[in-house]
């Protein structure tokens, strides 16, 4: 369904997105993860044709979307981060402006406003305009709008921003319906914990590349048989890293003044033996945590920053 | 491009703009109440309509004898509708006029002094005193019509002492003669009469109105659309880039044209205001200034920085071009210079190009450079408008 082919766009002298290429399918959610900045919103924006690739395809259904631009928008529904709403119009109201926006009309229009205030849980309030709204609401009708022409593809773009968990747990359900009738979903997000537990296949970007790629499973592969240990308190940076250094089957994710982070094979049977080095570096240890490896600790291993910062 | 889906856009985008309540009240609201206000300051329903009479208020002295008589037929000769007042009772007028309008009621006043017609026989001067409030150009007219009508009672005089002698038995023989010559005063080419009242108010507030209205909530909506994310999302349907602009550009326009057919048809039927004889040509001219302040309001909301930058641009703008270009006043009675930076003004194209059709009678193909002016601005102002048209 979406097809990117070395993808490359430049701004001047920035490069926001480089040598990106990956396939999603239909009937599967595929996630774009990486911190904000890198290039998640500007390979979301070729794709939707808001911005002209400076290199390689882009082709949404066989469409390419420079030398067929419409062809390739009428199968996108699109959900931007941003609230792209008409606050002065009513929820229906804004239904049907962007289902005529895509073309519906008539008969066939009032009956997807009614489905889609019926899936987004705004029947009630369809009246109402979106300043009367609360966010979780207004992300509803946000995501409504997205899918009153029951795209082919659909483009989410961190959707579940400032929702509350209620909200976020009937978004994603409304978007794992949209997979069930065949749907390519595209994901764009930061929270690794939705990706991890939405996403078929998964993209990991940083600044403009792709740095890993492939199923939930095969991205747990990627950091072995690794638990990593989250270890809080007073730490001296460089004796922390001497500590280990040269230690078998332990990997120093992460040192800050108040958090250490480590990737350790066996890490459960050898955790005296890292507390214990830990200590030995003057380290003053408050509390620990050990976790099975994650988007997030998979991120610290690749690039050694924590994906939210 | 097709037309269907940049009307879609058009369409909605007219009704987006009519839900707010702000927008209904600067439409229909505030230009009735400014038609009201400043057409009655300056002149109301009798400010330079052609039906304005052309009254001329004579105090006479009781003791004036005939030849004040004489004189009020020379006025009236000259086109004047002579209102007689007796000098010691300004109040209530002895013929002519409404009866509950006094002597300073009147704009064009004459004073005859006391024993004129003794004074005359004597030998003596006799000083009449004239006063106007008509603006410049019609003070002038008036004064010649006067000036030929003392000069013509000056004739009567001098044919009556040669006659027999200056009495009222000669001047009524006098004025019993069949004239072989008359000398008739009349203006030039067509009427050129400066409107003032609501004929000024109305065609003027209207003009300045639809700029005003354009640029603020025609230019926010936009400058809103955009900072909201609506029109990028816009961007992502399947809509080209032209059928979005073109779209957006006729909603704008349609809002124009709301405003100027409330404004017009209010006009006719609470202020009387003529839009005759040149309707369709007026249609014309207000158009191409539709379009002008179309393409203005869709710059401004594409370059807007903030709303308050887009608020603050179009009402200041829409005050300066408006007073500039004679929206607030008849241009004509403005100093040269504001005439001349009127002239290069659109609100003074569309102004000139009013007064021109509704008020100088001069004919369509008058106003024709003024239209021609405004459809270029049109196209200009929309090329930018549609290089300047952002997304984001």
């Amino acid at each position: 369904m979406i097809v990117v082919n070395e993808l490359r766009k430049q701004f001047g002298q920035l490069v926001a997105a480089e040598d990106v290429s990956f396939t999603a399918k239909a009937g599967q959610i595929f996630g774009l993860l990486g911190p904000n900045g890198a290039g998640k919103s500007t390979t979301i924006n070729c794709i939707a044709g808001l911005l002209t690739p400076t290199s390689g395809t882009v082709s949404v259904k066989g469409h390419d979307v420079v030398s067929d631009p419409l062809g390739a928008r009428r199968t996108l529904g699109v959900v931007p981060q941003e609230l792209a709403l008409y606050e002065d119009l009513s929820a229906r109201e804004n239904l049907r402006f962007w289902g005529g926006a895509y073309g519906l009309r008539g008969q066939q229009l009032e009956e997807r406003v009614n489905t889609v205030l019926s899936q987004i849980g705004l029947q009630d309030r369809a009246g109402d305009k979106p300043e009367n709204y609360s966010g979780g609401m207004k992300r509803r009708l946000n995501f409504g709008c997205g899918i009153v022409h029951q795209p082919d593809v659909l483009l989410l773009d961190e959707p579940t921003v400032g929702v509350d968990p209620q909200s976020r747990e009937r978004l994603l359900e409304r978007v794992r319906d949209q997979v069930a009738r065949g749907a390519c979903v595209l994901y764009t997000t930061h929270y690794m914990e939705e990706a991890e537990a939405l996403c078929d296949q998964l993209v990991i970007m940083d600044h403009g590349k792709i740095i890993a790629s492939g199923t939930m499973d095969e991205l747990r592969e990627m950091m072995g048989e690794r638990d990593v240990l989250r270890v809080s308190g007073r730490f001296d940076g460089q004796a922390v890293r001497k500590a280990f250094d040269g230690m078998a089957g332990v990997e120093v994710l992460q040192v800050d003044a108040d958090v250490v982070q480590l990737s350790a094979e066996t890490a459960t049977r050898r955790l005296p033996e890292l507390l214990g080095a830990l200590a030995e570096s003057g380290a003053d240890i408050q509390e620990t945590t050990l976790a099975r490896p994650n988007l997030e600790s998979l991120f610290l291993l690749l690039t050694g920053k924590a994906l939210r910062e | 491009m097709r037309l269907s889906r940049a009307l879609f856009i058009a369409r909605k985008d007219i009704a987006y703009t009519l839900k707010d309540k702000t927008t209904l009240a600067w439409l229909i609201l505030m230009p009735a109440l400014f038609f009201y206000f400043i057409g009655t300051a300056t002149g109301g329903f009798g400010g330079g309509g052609s039906d304005a009479p052309d009254n001329i208020a004579i105090s006479v002295p009781a003791d004036a004898g005939f030849l004040s008589g004489q004189l009020a037929l020379r006025l009236s000769d000259s086109g004047f509708n002579v209102v007689t007042f007796a000098a010691d009772n300004l109040e209530v007028p002895v013929s002519g006029g409404e009866q509950d309008v006094a002597f300073d009621g009147y704009c064009r006043r004459l004073v005859i002094p006391a024993g004129l017609t003794r004074s005359v026989q004597d030998g003596d001067g006799a000083l009449l005193d004239y006063s106007t409030c008509t603006d410049e150009l019609n003070a002038q007219f008036d004064e010649v019509r006067v000036q030929r009508a003392v000069y013509t009672t000056l004739a009567d005089i001098i044919a009556a002492s040669v006659a027999g002698g200056l009495n009222e038995t000669n001047i009524a023989a006098l004025n019993a003669i069949e004239r072989v010559v008359t000398l008739e005063v009349r203006p030039a080419g067509k009427k050129r009469e400066i409107p003032t009242g609501f004929q000024q108010a109305v065609p003027g507030t209207m003009v300045m109105f639809t700029l005003l209205v354009l640029l603020t909530s025609g230019a926010i909506t936009l400058y809103l659309e955009r900072t909201r994310g609506v029109l990028r999302r816009l961007a992502s349907a399947p809509l080209s880039r032209g059928e979005i602009v073109f779209g957006k550009w006729m909603g704008k326009m349609f809002l124009a044209v709301i405003q100027i057919g409330i404004a017009m048809v209010m006009g006719s039927l609470l202020f009387k205001v003529n839009w005759q004889p040149d309707f369709l040509m007026i249609v014309a001219l207000l158009l191409a200034w539709a379009g002008a302040c179309t393409s203005f309001a869709i710059v401004l909301g594409s370059v807007g920085r903030t709303e308050g930058q887009v608020s603050g641009i179009g009402v200041l703008s829409s005050m300066l071009l408006g007073g500039l270009g004679g929206c607030w006043w008849p241009i004509e009675i403005a100093p040269a210079w504001m005439q001349q930076l009127a002239s290069l003004l659109p609100t003074g194209w569309t102004m000139n190009g009013l007064h021109r059709l509704m008020s100088f009678e001069a004919g369509a193909l008058s106003a024709l450079p003024e239209l021609m002016l405004l459809v270029a601005t049109t196209a200009i102002a929309g090329i930018f408008a549609v290089k300047s048209f952002r997304f984001e």
